[in-house]
């Protein structure tokens, strides 16, 4: 869309007209002599302009502005702001690799781990991997018997940038409750009494 | 490789890749003994059953016995899918997991998986088949001096007296795995994590399976920590174990020097047996190491090892993965799965000549350093 028909589309209902709203006119000008049309879809535009409580131009320019409690006073224009960001796009994490492991022993600088595939089943693995590897918030976490996922892959950002990724994120497992701590003891007692196990 | 023993021939298989172990008892008459489970990682199936279906064998019916001998990693994984295929095997697993506290542990940490394979959810699955049948398979339990499983000689195709007998864990093993199998119990509010492997390995079920003059020892992966009341030595110092002498011997926990006793080499081992061994590596271990070799073949020139023990070159990804391995640091190793089994066949009825067949990358001991 050029800017020429941008502003016909915005244009009369959804500009700020009339000889009353002189002031205001020569701002809204401003805000849309700009082709906003190739950075924020149409539909975007038309909803912040239409967020202005103004019907028509031929409206404004035939009544009284002094009766119209919908009119926009010049203070009001200030909503008819366009922030100029890029549609919001989430960012996509395509995988190519995925393991799940299970921290086997920490060293100074690493921490070995056995590591099943996830991707294409197979032997088990073992790793050993830097802890420089392993975020900040997740160090207190490497400890055997820890279980992580390990991801590789690309990371597509939102402006558009395709970014090649390893991350490893450690399980926050909850911590044992009460009742399934309660619930696996009465579980035990009626595999017990099933098998004769006692 | 696929041919069954003959009705009146006795035959052991030993399967071991890098990581896991498994064997297989044939007693004659085709009556089968399954002793722990490693997976094929490419079937995904247990190496044993696919060998016993590869021969032409019934598991359904020809399976009698299945003995977990503990619940490491490396010796149950698939022992769930073997007691669910099995249906007319009973179920024999260590004394010392009799405990309500280890059904605590596999039903609080079997059930809610924390991983995609562990030894408790295996054994929560093993006890979740056992209770699904009707009538329920009442599991039995291994203890020291304890004989499993008696079959008189006019029951016997072979006509010879079989007899299957556990010589461990002691009580005293059995009572301290019990107290750390009760520490291992989830406390409230402590994080959730993995169930760590109990070790030293007390609980472990050595197997003296004697069949007229044959003699077995198969030792697990019990230890030795040079304490009277448990490991090898408690099993040597016996007075009511049976005293025939072995002539084929599973090496304990893969060769390695903490399982090691030379009094068992002398009190329950003929001079020169066949000995044969799994294996294993995990973490910085490696087994057997260059001494273990060493040490094995300096009592016996029949050692066998199924398979190299070694770590091979991690499998080939694609290049993307490659580089970002690459680039973050990460060495990774993957465990030596080439299947490697060693089948030990005799007929005892005429004189226990053994046939020796090695499979895969099973191969004599001493020619294990030139690979390593």
């Amino acid at each position: 869309m050029s800017l020429t028909s941008l502003k016909k589309s915005v244009t009369p209902e959804e500009t700020i007209a009339g000889n009353q709203l002189s002031s205001a006119k020569k701002r809204s000008r401003l805000i849309i002599d700009r082709d906003f049309s190739k950075e924020l879809p149409r539909e975007t535009v038309r909803s912040y302009l239409t967020k202005i409580p103004l019907e028509s131009e031929e409206k404004y320019v035939n009544s009284d502005i002094t009766k119209e409690t919908h009119i926009v006073p010049e203070k009001g224009i200030e909503f008819i702001t366009i922030i100029e960001t890029k549609p919001y796009k989430p960012d996509y994490f395509l995988s190519l690799q995925k393991w799940e492991g299970n921290v086997i022993e920490v060293m100074k600088d690493y921490f070995l781990a056995k590591l099943v595939d996830l991707t294409a089943p197979g032997a088990d693995e073992q790793a050993e991997i830097p802890l420089e590897e392993v975020s900040i918030e997740d160090l207190d976490l490497v400890v055997p018997g820890a279980i992580f996922y390990w991801n590789i892959g690309y990371e597509d950002e939102s402006n558009g940038q395709r970014k090649r990724t390893s991350i490893i994120r450690f399980r926050r497992l909850p911590a044992w409750s009460q009742s399934e701590i309660k619930e696996a003891k009465k579980e035990a007692e009626e595999i017990g009494k099933s098998l004769k196990w006692e | 490789m696929y041919s069954a023993p003959s009705l009146d021939e006795v035959e052991i298989s030993i399967f071991g890749p890098g990581y896991g172990e498994s064997i297989l008892c044939h007693l004659g008459n085709n009556c089968w003994i399954i002793i722990d489970s490693c997976i094929d990682p490419d079937s995904k199936q247990p190496y044993t059953l696919t060998y016993l279906k590869n021969i032409g064998v019934n598991t359904e019916r020809s399976v009698r016995h299945i003995i977990a001998t503990h619940w490491h990693d490396d010796h149950i994984r698939g022992l769930g899918f073997i007691v669910e295929e099995c249906k007319s095997a009973d179920f024999i697993c260590s004394e010392a997991l009799k405990s309500n506290e280890f059904l605590t542990l596999v039903s609080a940490c079997g059930k809610r998986s924390m991983m995609t394979s562990s030894g408790v959810a295996e054994f929560y699955k093993i006890l979740q088949t056992l209770i699904g049948y009707k009538p329920q398979r009442i599991p039995s339990f291994a203890i020291e001096d304890r004989c499993l499983k008696r079959i008189l000689p006019e029951n016997s195709a072979l006509g010879l007296p079989c007899e299957i007998h556990s010589l461990s864990p002691s009580d005293y093993s059995v009572l301290l795995t019990k107290i750390e199998i009760a520490n291992l119990i989830p406390k409230e509010k402590t994080t959730k994590r993995r169930v760590l492997e109990i070790s030293p390995n007390h609980l472990s079920v050595v197997l003296l399976i004697i069949i007229g003059d044959l003699c077995i020892l198969l030792g697990s992966d019990l230890e030795e920590i040079g304490n009277a009341q448990t490991g090898w030595t408690k099993i040597v110092n016996s007075q009511s174990r049976p005293i025939k002498k072995a002539s084929l011997f599973k090496i304990p926990h893969h060769g390695s020097k903490n399982a090691d006793l030379q009094d068992v080499w002398t009190e329950m081992l003929n001079s020169k047996p066949i000995a044969v061994l799994t294996p294993f590596a995990k973490g910085n271990v490696y087994l057997p190491t260059k001494n273990d070799v060493t040490r094995i073949c300096s009592r016996t020139e029949n050692a066998y090892v199924t398979a190299i023990p070694r770590w091979r070159k991690s499998r080939t990804r694609p290049s993307t993965v490659e580089k970002t391995i690459r680039e973050s640091g990460i060495k990774i190793k993957q465990y030596n799965q080439t299947l490697g089994q060693i089948r030990i066949r005799t007929k005892p009825t005429e004189g226990n000549n053994f046939t020796l067949d090695l499979f895969g990358e099973a191969l004599k001991l001493k020619d294990v350093s030139q690979f390593t």
